[in-house]
C-alpha cells in the first residue's frame, strides 16, 4: 500500500534532510535525564540521622524540662469549695442572687517572681462547640455602622427587635468571676490593662462600639458589660472573645505586678457568680509565672527526651545489628527471579 | 477496515484507585454513621446541660440529621478530589515524556513516537500478554529480491544477492531466451503502475511489496518496466524497446495463490499466459513433460532459508484458444452469483500446461533489535503470541528466527490442527495435556494453531482454549483473520490479563482497539494501525523502551503519586476527627475554610506533581534487569495492602500532629486560630518528609518543588495573617516568634518519621525487594551483576515435532527469509484434492471466510 522508493536510489539522501524536521526537541526534561542526586539509604547515614536527632532533642528536652520546671505555679480548685455546705442544688443557688462572695488562701510554696499571671481555668466547657463557635459577628465588633449584622449570632442576636452589641452565644456566656487578692491584709494590686491581644484591641474591636441591649433577654447568660465603656477597652470579653480549642482552657484574668515571696499566704476575695455546675465543670483559679517556653508545661520537655530517647535507642539497635549481622547493601545473591518454575 | 466503536479505556490502576476510592467512601460512610449518632447522643446528654451553647428544649425535624451532615461535611474530604486533576496532569506528562523520547524516533523515517491516548501509560508497565502482528511489526516488510533459479541453474547462492552474481549477469547479457522470459514475466506479470518522476527515475507504485521487489529487481538486470498506458506496457530492454498490449488480468486471490496476465506480445502478434504464484499452485500445472523436481528443490532450499518464494511460468496461446476462453472469462465475471468462484473456475481452465521458467526468492528482513526486545521482554514475564495471516511455516520460520519459540531442546511447539471438529477437540485435548504436564518442567512450551482450528476453538472449545491459554507463554496462530485477532485479545483479557497488541496494518485495527493497549508501527501499510492505536511507535524495538522505561515509571510514579493523595487527604480529615472528640463530638473544623482548601489545592499538590520526574532505578539498570517489571505487572505498588501502609501512615500522623498540638498548645495557649495552624503547619512538614522520603532520586525541580512549597506555605500564611480582615490575623506573626511553636513543630516531624525512617531503612537493609537490590547496587557504583539468564543463548534451529524444518545450509542470523509458500502440512492439507477445495467448504455455513482476509504479502 506504500510507494517505495525506485529504481534510483536517492531516498537515503531525503530522510537525511528530512531527519530534523520531526524530531522532538532535545532538552534534558524532555528526556528525562536531569542531573540527580539519589541518596540510599546506607546505614551510616540512617544511624548518624538518628544519632543527630537524638544528639539535638535530649538537650532540648532537658532545657524545656528546666524551663517548665522553673514555672512556679498556684492551681486553686473553687468551684466546690465556694458553695455553702447547705446547698444542695448547685445550679439553683449559682442561678439566685445571693451573695455568692468566698475567700480562699493560697499559699506561695516557691518566690514568684513579677509578673505574676492571673488565669482562670475552666474544665469542660466546650469553647470549641460548633453552635458556640460561631455565633459572633465580627462585623459588629469592629464598627458601630456595623451593629445589625447579627445573623451570625443567632440565638443571641435580637432582644425585644432590636439588635445586640456584642451578639452572639460566646459574648453573652462572658466569664464573670471576679477575684481580689491581698497578702497580709495588704490588698495586691491587680492590673487589667493588657491582658488581651493587641491586635485584636485595635483591630477587632471598635473603639466607637459601645454595648447596648446586652443581657436583656429573659435568660441571662454570663457577665454584663457597662454600655458607656467601648469594646476595646472591655479587655475581659476580649480575651474570652479568643475561643479556645480545648474543653479545658485558661483566660488571662490580669497581672499581679510584684513578686509573692515564698511562704506568702495570698488571700483571695472572689464573686462565685459563673455557672459551671449544670455541666459539672470546673473552676480553677491559677496564679502562674512565665519563661521563654510560656507557662507550666512538662509535655514538650518530656516528649522531647522520648523522642531523643527513642532515636539514641534505634541507632544503637542498628549499630548492633549491623555489626552482628551485616548484610552487604546491593548484594547480587538477592537477587533471584526464581518467579516461574516454568520460565528461565 | 472495520473499525468498530473504540471503547474507552481505563488502566487497571485506575480501577484500583476506583475500588479504593470506594473503599474510602464505605469508611467515610461509617465514621460520618457513627461521628453522627455519638453526636446526637451527646447532644441529648451532655449539650443539653451546657446552657451556654443554648440548645432549643424542641428543634425543628430535621435536628437529627444536622450533625451527621456536620461530620459528612468534615469529612468530604477524605476523598480526595485532587486527585482526578493530579493524575490527568500527570499523565499527560508521562505521554509528553514518549512523545519527546529521542530514543523512540525511527532515525530512517524521522517518525516519532507518539502516544494518542493519555491516559493509559500505566498499563503500559503492568503487560502481560503481548499479541503481536508479523509481517510489518517483526519485519521491516521491505522485500529484496535475493536469489533465483532459472531453468535448475540457480543464482545467488554464493553471495546471497542474485543481482550481483556474474552468472545472472552474464547469462542476461548474452539473451539466453529462459533468463530474458524470467525477467520479462518478472518485470511485467503484476499489477505495478510505474510513474516517471521530473528527474527521469522511475517509481513504481505496487500493491504488494513482493511486486515491488521483483519489479525492481528486474530493472537492475536491465529490463526496465517503464511505462503503462491504457493496455500498452512498454519495457526497455538493452536500449531497446519492447511493447505488450495486456488482453486480460487474472487476479491474485489467497485461495489461487497466483495471477496470470494474458497478453499480445506486439513484437510478433502472439498471445502469451505468464503465471506466477506459489509453488503448489504453479508446479502441478506444469507442462506434461517438464521436469519440475529442480524447481521443487529450489523451494525447498529457499524456504529452509527463510525466503519468500514464487514460481513464473508461461505459455503460448494460440488465437482460438484464447478467444474461446476470453468469452467464457467475460460470462464469468459479469455475473453475479458466486462470481469470485467462477472467475477462478474459468481461470483454471487456462492456466494449465505451463512452461515453468524458476524460482524467485524473496527475503523480508526481521527489524533490527526484534529478537533482543523479545528476549528482553520474556525476561520481563512478559508473554507473547504471534497473530498471523500468514501460513504456519512461515510463522514458525520467523517465530524461531526472533527468539520467538526456542529450538528443542529447549522449547517444545505443540501444535493444534485438524480438518474436522472432532480432530480439532483432539488435537487441542492432547496439547492440553502435554501443556500440563510440562508446566513443571523448565521449558518454553509453545502452541500453534490456524485459523481454521482456531475457529473451532474459539466457538466450540472455548473453555479448554482458554485454559490452554493461561497455561502458554507463547503461541503462534496463523491463518487468523482480524475478527480471529480480536476474539483472542478478548480472550485473554478474559482471564484478567492486561494485553498489548502490536501491528502495522488496517487487519490489526480490531486487535488493537480490543486490547488494553494497542500499539501501532507507523510503517509501510499505512497509517491505519497507528491511527488507531494508543501509542504508535516507529520500530518493533521500541517497544522494549516503551514498556520498561516509560511504563515501568509511570505506573510507579502514579502508583506513589495516587496512593499519596489519599494519605494526605486522610492525615487532615483523621485530625479533624480527632478534635471532634474534644469538641463535643458537634463538628466543629479545626482548621479554617481558607486552610483546608490550600491545603489540597496547593500545599499538598506540588510537591507531589514533581514525582513525575522520580526514577527509582535508572533506565539502563532496568533494561538490563527486566525481570524488575514483575513489581509493576503484579501490582506490588498498588494494592490494598500498600495502600494500608499508607492509611496507616496517615492515621499515625494524625495522632502524633493531633496529640503534641493539643498538649504543647494547652492551658492558656489553648486558642483556637493557633492551634489550628500549629496542627496545620505540622501536617505541612510531615508531608514534605514523607515526599522527600519517598522519593528516590532528587533533582533540582524536586527540591525547589518539596523545599519551596514548605516556605511558600510560611509566605502565603504570612500574607493572610497581615490581611486584618481575615480570621486569621497576626496568627502566624505570633507563632512564629513563639520557640514553642518551632519545638513543636520538629517534635512533630521528628516523632512522625523517625519509625517510618527505621521500617523503611530496615526494610531496605534487611528484607530488601529487588528494587532495593539493584538501587543499591547501582547507587553504590558496584558492578551491576548481570545474572545468569541474561547470557546470549545458542539459538541452533532444531528441528520440532510438527513440522520438520531441517536446516542444510548454516543460517545468517540477522536478515531473516521467510519461507512464503513452503509446503506445510496446512499447504498441501488445503491443495489436496480439488484446487478449489475452499469453495466447497465455503458452502458450509458454520465457516468463516477467514482465509480471503489474510494478509497477502
Amino acid at each position: 500500500m506504500s510507494s517505495s522508493g525506485a529504481a534510483g536510489a536517492g531516498s537515503t539522501d531525503s530522510t537525511a534532510a528530512r531527519r530534523n524536521t520531526k524530531r522532538p526537541k532535545y532538552s534534558k526534561f524532555t528526556q528525562q535525564e536531569l542531573p540527580a542526586c539519589k541518596p540510599i539509604l546506607t546505614p551510616r547515614a540512617v544511624i548518624s540521622a538518628f544519632l543527630l536527632v537524638s544528639v539535638v532533642f535530649v538537650p532540648v528536652g532537658v532545657a524545656s524540662l528546666l524551663a517548665s520546671r522553673k514555672v512556679v505555679e498556684i492551681v486553686y480548685r473553687y468551684d466546690s469549695k465556694c458553695i455553702p455546705k447547705n446547698v444542695t442544688n448547685k445550679v439553683a443557688y449559682i442561678q439566685s442572687s445571693a451573695d455568692k462572695a468566698c475567700s480562699i488562701t493560697l499559699n506561695v510554696t516557691k518566690h514568684m517572681k513579677s509578673p505574676v499571671y492571673i488565669y482562670y481555668q475552666l474544665d469542660n466547657f466546650y469553647q470549641n462547640h460548633r453552635r458556640y463557635v460561631k455565633s459572633r459577628s465580627d462585623e459588629q465588633l469592629r464598627k458601630r455602622g456595623e451593629e445589625n449584622e447579627t445573623s451570625t449570632c443567632k440565638p443571641e442576636d435580637m432582644v425585644n427587635g432590636r439588635a445586640i452589641v456584642p451578639c452572639g452565644l460566646i459574648a453573652w456566656s462572658l466569664f464573670n468571676d471576679t477575684y481580689s487578692f491581698s497578702v497580709n491584709k495588704r490588698n495586691l494590686t491587680v492590673n487589667k490593662k493588657g491582658i488581651s491581644w493587641k491586635s485584636d484591641r485595635n483591630h477587632k474591636f471598635g473603639k466607637d462600639v459601645f454595648p447596648k441591649n446586652f443581657q436583656n433577654s429573659s435568660i441571662i447568660g454570663g457577665a454584663h458589660l457597662n454600655e458607656s465603656i467601648p469594646l476595646r477597652e472591655q479587655e475581659d470579653l476580649i480575651v474570652w472573645m479568643r475561643t479556645a480549642a480545648l474543653p479545658t482552657f485558661r483566660k488571662l484574668y490580669g497581672k499581679i505586678e510584684e513578686d509573692l515571696k515564698e511562704g506568702e499566704l495570698v488571700n483571695v476575695t472572689l464573686n462565685n457568680n459563673y455557672n459551671t455546675y449544670s455541666f459539672n465543670g470546673k473552676k480553677k483559679l491559677v496564679l502562674s509565672t512565665t519563661t521563654w517556653l510560656g507557662g507550666k508545661n512538662d509535655f514538650l520537655g518530656i516528649a522531647y527526651l522520648t523522642v531523643g530517647g527513642l532515636c539514641f535507642f534505634l541507632a544503637l539497635a542498628f549499630t548492633i545489628v549491623y555489626f552482628v549481622k551485616p548484610r552487604q547493601l546491593g548484594d547480587p545473591s538477592y537477587l533471584s527471579w526464581n518467579r516461574n518454575p516454568g520460565g528461565h | 477496515m472495520s473499525r468498530g466503536i473504540p471503547e474507552p479505556k481505563l488502566t487497571a490502576m485506575d480501577a484500583m484507585i476506583d475500588k479504593l476510592t470506594g473503599a474510602i467512601f464505605v469508611f467515610q460512610i461509617v465514621v460520618v454513621m457513627v461521628l453522627g449518632i455519638a453526636g446526637n447522643v451527646w447532644k441529648d446528654t451532655e449539650a443539653k446541660k451546657q446552657w451556654y451553647v443554648l440548645y432549643p428544649d424542641k428543634g425543628p425535624w430535621y435536628e437529627l440529621l444536622i450533625i451527621p451532615l456536620r461530620f459528612e461535611l468534615l469529612c468530604s474530604i477524605m476523598i480526595p478530589i485532587s486527585i482526578k486533576v493530579s493524575l490527568d496532569l500527570v499523565k499527560g506528562l508521562y505521554a509528553k515524556f514518549i512523545d519527546w523520547d529521542h530514543r523512540m524516533v525511527d532515525l530512517e523515517t524521522s517518525t516519532p513516537s507518539n502516544a494518542t491516548n493519555t491516559a493509559i501509560s500505566e498499563d503500559l508497565g503492568q503487560v502481560e500478554y503481548i499479541l503481536t502482528d508479523k509481517t510489518g511489526t517483526l519485519t521491516e516488510n521491505k522485500m529484496i529480491f535475493r536469489r533465483c533459479c532459472i531453468s535448475g541453474i540457480f543464482y545467488g547462492n554464493e553471495n546471497g544477492d542474485a543481482l550481483k552474481d556474474v552468472e545472472l549477469l552474464h547469462a542476461v547479457s548474452s539473451g539466453s531466451p529462459d533468463a530474458v522470459q524470467f525477467l520479462t514475466i518478472m518485470a511485467i506479470c503484476n499489477t505495478v503502475i510505474p510513474t516517471q518522476s521530473k528527474t527521469g527515475d522511475i517509481l513504481y507504485k505496487a500493491q504488494s511489496q513482493d511486486e515491488d521487489a521483483l519489479v525492481q529487481a528486474a530493472a537492475h538486470l536491465h529490463m526496465v518496466f517503464f511505462n503503462k498506458s491504457g493496455n500498452i506496457l512498454e519495457v526497455k530492454f538493452n536500449s531497446s524497446i519492447l511493447q505488450y498490449e495486456v488482453l486480460e488480468t487474472l487476479e491474485f486471490t489467497s485461495d489461487r495463490k497466483r495471477m496470470s496476465l494474458v497478453l499480445r506480445d506486439c513484437q510478433n502478434g502472439k498471445i502469451l499466459l505468464l503465471s506466477k504464484g506459489a509453488d503448489e499452485a504453479i508446479l502441478p500445472y506444469a507442462r506434461t513433460g517438464q521436469q519440475t523436481r529442480n524447481f521443487i528443490e529450489a523451494v525447498e532450499q529457499y524456504a529452509h532459508l527463510g525466503l519468500r518464494t514464487l514460481c513464473l511460468a508461461w505459455r503460448e496461446l494460440r488465437e482460438d484458444e484464447y478467444q474461446e476462453w476470453s468469452l467464457m472469462f467475460k460470462e464469468a465475471n459479469s455475473t453475479l452469483v458466486d462470481r469470485e468462484w467462477r472467475v477462478a473456475e474459468v481461470c483454471q481452465r487456462i492456466e494449465h500446461n505451463l512452461e515453468v521458467l524458476g524460482v524467485t526468492a524473496i527475503e523480508d528482513r526481521l527489524q533490527d533489535g526484534v529478537p533482543e526486545t523479545i528476549e528482553t521482554l520474556r525476561k520481563a514475564g512478559i508473554n507473547f503470541w504471534m497473530l498471523t495471516g500468514d501460513k504456519q511455516n512461515t510463522a514458525i520460520q520467523i517465530a524461531l528466527s526472533c527468539n520467538f519459540i526456542s529450538p528443542e531442546p529447549k522449547g517444545q511447539l505443540l501444535s493444534i490442527d485438524g480438518k474436522t471438529e472432532d480432530e480439532v477437540r483432539r488435537s487441542l485435548e492432547r496439547v492440553l495435556l502435554t501443556m500440563r504436564i510440562t508446566t513443571s518442567e523448565p521449558k518454553d512450551v509453545a502452541f500453534v494453531i490456524d485459523g481454521w482450528a482456531l475457529d473451532f476453538a474459539l466457538n466450540h472449545y472455548r473453555k479448554a482454549f482458554t485454559e490452554l491459554a493461561i497455561l502458554s507463554r507463547t503461541a503462534i496462530c496463523c491463518r487468523v483473520t482480524p475478527s480471529q485477532k480480536a476474539q483472542l485479545v478478548q480472550i485473554l483479557k478474559s482471564c484478567d490479563y492486561r494485553t498489548l497488541a502490536i501491528g502495522d496494518g488496517g487487519n490489526d485495527v480490531r486487535m488493537i482497539q480490543q486490547a488494553d493497549i494497542g500499539v501501532g508501527i507507523s510503517g509501510r501499510e499505512g497509517l491505519q494501525a497507528a491511527r488507531a492505536a494508543d501509542y504508535s511507535i516507529g520500530k518493533f524495538r521500541f517497544l522494549k523502551r516503551l514498556i520498561l522505561v516509560h511504563g515501568r515509571y509511570s505506573y510507579n510514579r502514579t502508583a506513589f503519586l495516587s496512593q499519596y493523595s489519599f494519605y494526605k487527604s486522610l492525615l487532615i480529615c483523621f485530625i479533624q476527627i480527632f478534635f471532634s472528640f474534644i469538641s463535643g463530638v458537634s463538628g466543629t473544623s479545626l482548621f479554617n475554610s481558607v486552610s483546608l482548601m490550600a491545603y489540597n489545592v496547593f500545599y499538598t499538590s506540588v510537591p507531589v506533581l514533581v514525582s513525575v520526574l522520580d526514577k527509582d532505578l535508572s533506565e539502563e539498570t532496568v533494561i538490563q534487569h527486566p525481570q524488575i517489571l514483575f513489581y509493576c505487572q503484579a501490582g506490588r505498588l498498588l494494592n490494598p495492602s500498600t495502600f494500608a501502609g499508607w492509611f496507616g501512615r496517615s492515621l499515625f500522623h494524625a495522632v502524633v500532629v493531633f496529640l503534641i498540638s493539643i498538649h504543647a498548645y494547652a492551658y492558656d495557649k489553648s486558642e483556637m486560630e493557633e492551634v489550628s495552624m500549629v496542627a496545620l503547619s505540622g501536617c505541612i512538614w510531615l508531608q514534605a518528609f514523607v515526599v522527600a522520603m519517598e522519593t528516590n532520586s532528587f533533582t533540582i525541580l524536586q527540591h525547589l518543588a518539596i523545599w519551596g512549597n514548605l516556605a511558600g506555605f510560611y509566605a502565603i500564611n504570612w500574607i493572610f495573617s497581615a490581611l486584618p480582615a481575615s480570621g486569621m490575623y497576626t496568627i502566624m506573626f505570633r507563632l512564629c516568634r513563639q520557640p514553642s511553636y518551632w519545638i513543636s513543630i520538629f517534635l512533630m516531624t521528628a516523632a512522625g518519621m523517625s519509625p517510618i525512617l527505621a521500617i523503611k531503612y530496615f526494610r531496605y537493609t534487611y528484607r530488601p525487594s529487588k528494587i532495593n537490590t539493584l538501587q543499591q547496587a547501582e547507587r553504590l557504583g558496584g558492578p551491576i551483576v548481570s545474572l545468569g539468564t541474561i547470557e546470549p543463548q545458542p539459538r541452533p534451529l532444531i528441528e520440532k515435532d510438527v513440522s520438520t524444518l531441517s536446516i542444510t545450509q548454516p543460517k545468517n542470523r540477522n536478515p531473516v527469509y521467510e519461507p512464503l509458500l513452503s509446503d506445510s502440512p496446512n499447504a498441501t492439507r488445503r491443495s489436496s484434492g480439488t484446487p478449489f477445495d475452499f469453495f466447497q467448504s465455503q458452502s458450509r455455513s458454520s465457516l468463516p471466510n477467514y482465509s480471503r482476509n489474510c494478509k497477502d504479502n
